[in-house]
């Protein structure tokens, strides 16, 4: 018993020295950190482009897009914890409440796809594209 | 769709509004819209003369856009060509690539290899923005009182200029517009764009080139 907590200890000691995690390109898991994206949302005959900012703010994700001429077009937070997203401003027909319900849960899945380094998500059900590309990769 | 120019790939509304805000940030550049007092009236008529007597015009620009709720900003830069009286190109090339043309009744624009071709007399909303482009670039002041309410301040160096908004489409993207008028170069070369929740786009032009030939490719996709 006595041997079995002394390796226990050990292990634990050793995990605290570890270095912390690498910086990750494609979603801000560190708070303060911030990720810039191309993004592009594709839909029917129409698409959205422009530029998209995901910052790790406290105990949750806060973004934005803008297309590229810098008009806001949404808002958004992400509870990494309850794995949802909230909507909290959309610009134009984005804003009527039957597209944020479907951005809404569209972007949960973007986040987590994000999250395993996947830049793109499909709503096959809607023929909806997301694709979220760090800039960084494409400078 | 038979011998329609119009790409498969249309712009979307969002898109659209994003077009407007161009426009109006180009307008404005080459002329002084809305109402204005009767000594701002004065200042208003140097300028259109001035943007009057432009044939064509090159710079490059530097846009910042600030966001508030995530106290960042934005910094991407392109160039911009003008060539009376119809067309316009609109180049980002850092940190994205991302290009706009106005030419006669085309549109075109590319967006990291995709490209579309809006045919303005098909599509009423690029009608409107050719129109308006027209109207700008034969000097023909933009007096619309009912779009933006003016204010004019005669500084040293500089016209500042307070663009209020008035219609309901303009208000929702912007709070107010900020034009710096160079008073030497006789052009506009800073805008501000001021937004309701508080973020803030800058666009600064330098190296700004009058009245030089510009070559007819760039008016087009390549």
């Amino acid at each position: 018993m006595r041997v079995f907590l002394l390796l226990i200890s050990i292990v634990a000691s050793l995990l605290a020295v570890l270095p912390a995690r690498a910086h990750d390109r494609f979603f801000p898991r560190q708070e303060g950190e911030k990720v810039r994206y191309a993004v592009v949302i594709e839909f029917g005959r129409g698409y959205i482009s422009g530029v998209g900012i995901i910052a790790s703010q406290e105990e949750e994700i806060c973004g934005v897009v803008f297309n590229e001429f810098g008009v806001s077009v949404m808002s958004f937070s992400y509870d990494p914890r309850r794995n949802r997203v909230k909507i909290l401003d959309a610009a134009g027909k984005l804003n009527r409440w039957y597209v944020r319900r479907i951005i809404r849960k569209d972007m949960v899945h973007v986040m987590n796809a994000l999250q395993m380094s996947e830049t793109t998500y499909v709503n096959e059900k809607r023929r909806i594209r997301y694709t979220f590309t760090p800039l960084d990769s494409q400078e | 769709m038979g011998g329609s120019v119009f790409h498969r790939h249309g712009m979307c509304a969002d898109s659209e509004i994003g077009m407007r805000r161009l426009l109006v940030i180009f307008m404005v550049m080459l002329s002084c819209g809305g109402s204005a007092q009767t000594g701002d009236r004065q200042i208003v008529d140097k300028i259109n003369r001035a943007t009057s007597a432009l044939a064509s015009m090159e710079c490059e620009f530097v846009q910042t856009k600030s966001v508030r709720m995530l106290n960042e900003k934005m910094v991407s830069k392109g160039k911009l060509y003008y060539r009376r009286a119809d067309k316009l190109r609109w180049e980002y090339v850092s940190p994205y690539s991302y290009t706009f043309i106005i030419n006669g009744a085309k549109v075109y624009l590319r967006n990291n290899g995709r490209s579309d071709v809006i045919d303005v007399n098909r599509n009423k909303m690029f009608k409107e923005i050719a129109a308006i482009m027209m109207n700008s670039i034969v000097g023909k002041s933009i007096n619309d009182v009912k779009t933006f309410r003016t204010e004019i301040k005669d500084e040293a160096q500089e016209w500042l200029i307070t663009l209020t908004p008035q219609t309901k489409e303009m208000k929702q993207m912007f709070e107010r517009i900020l034009l710096h008028f160079n008073k030497q170069l006789s052009v506009v070369d800073k805008v501000e764009m001021y937004e309701k929740k508080g973020d803030v786009t800058v666009i600064s032009l330098t190296n700004i080139k009058k009245n030089q030939k510009t070559d007819a490719s760039l008016f087009t996709l390549d």
